[in-house]
């Protein structure tokens, strides 16, 4: 077990708290104002209704806000990116496709929806780990 | 306060939550993402303590949510808590987790850290969001036919 895993790239405790503090965010949403915390369905919703301030909105502009005062502070991490750009619309047109034809995401189903005990999200999350698992196994074999 | 206002603070913080949250648990780092799913190299297993956290703290709350709706309680804005309703498992939820997941897959990217770091200044997210509103759009346009 421990050869397997990448000790060198496991980060328990930024993933741990991280992970709380998105559990969190869930249950302000739903304790708060009845909504579930699902990222596809509030993005889609916040630009269908614009230029209405929903409240799809004002939780995007939420994160917005967030994220640019945390860049101000502790400057925004460093992120590998420099893919080729098909491979960034195939995989944007897809999630943009998949996560609304499924009515979720991970954070939708696999967060709201699990906590829950949705049998749906419970599914969906499984369906999307699966085929997440084999498109990213996949690619590796074809890397190497 | 009216209900509105309530939902709107509501709404704000926890979007503010929910980013900060993805950039602590370095889920706005596609590597992190493709370092778990990629199980049989160098497997990370960083998101799936993520989805644990998160699971841990929200599912007794929305236990509690659920409990309160049964009692005909409402959210702290006054309205009804909108919890779905559908059971089945249909095959526009098996296809649509499919699609998603091979998407997810190739980039290791889904909508909100895509979104993170498109609002943080990276242009390739910014083409992947812009993909994914179409790929909303495609969507929208299939189920109207």
């Amino acid at each position: 077990m421990y050869a397997w895993i990448d000790v060198a790239s496991f980060t328990p405790w930024s993933a741990l708290i991280g992970g709380l503090i998105i559990g969190l965010a869930a249950a302000v949403l739903i304790v708060g104002s009845g909504h579930i915390m699902g990222m596809s369905g509030i993005l889609k919703s916040s630009i269908v209704q614009l230029p209405k301030l929903s409240w799809q909105l004002v939780f995007v502009i939420g994160m917005a806000v967030a994220t640019w005062v945390y860049a101000l502070v502790f400057g925004f991490p460093e992120i590998e990116m420099g893919q080729p750009i098909w491979k960034i619309i195939v995989a944007g047109l897809l999630v943009g496709f998949g996560t609304r034809l499924g009515s979720g995401c991970t954070s939708g189903h696999g967060i709201c929806g699990i906590s829950r005990l949705s049998s749906r999200s419970i599914i969906a999350t499984i369906l999307f780990l699966s085929s997440g698992i084999a498109t990213a196994t996949i690619f590796a074999m074809l890397q190497s | 306060m009216t209900n509105n206002r309530l939902t709107l603070i509501f709404s704000f913080l926890s979007g503010i939550i929910f980013a900060i949250g993805l950039i602590v648990s370095q889920m706005v780092n596609p590597e992190k993402v493709l370092g778990f799913l990629r199980i049989f190299h160098n497997w990370d297993p960083s998101l799936g303590l993520v989805m644990g956290g998160g699971i841990a703290l929200a599912m007794p709350v929305f236990f509690y949510v659920k409990s309160r709706k049964s009692e005909g309680k409402k959210a702290l804005n006054h309205e009804d808590y909108d919890l779905p309703t559908a059971t089945k498992i249909t095959p526009q939820l098996v296809i649509g987790s499919l699609i998603f997941g091979v998407g997810w897959g190739i980039l290791g990217f889904c909508p909100a850290p895509a979104l993170v770091t498109a609002l943080a200044g990276y242009s390739e997210s910014m083409l992947f969001v812009v993909a994914m509103l179409a790929g909303f759009w495609l969507h929208a346009k299939l189920i109207k036919n």
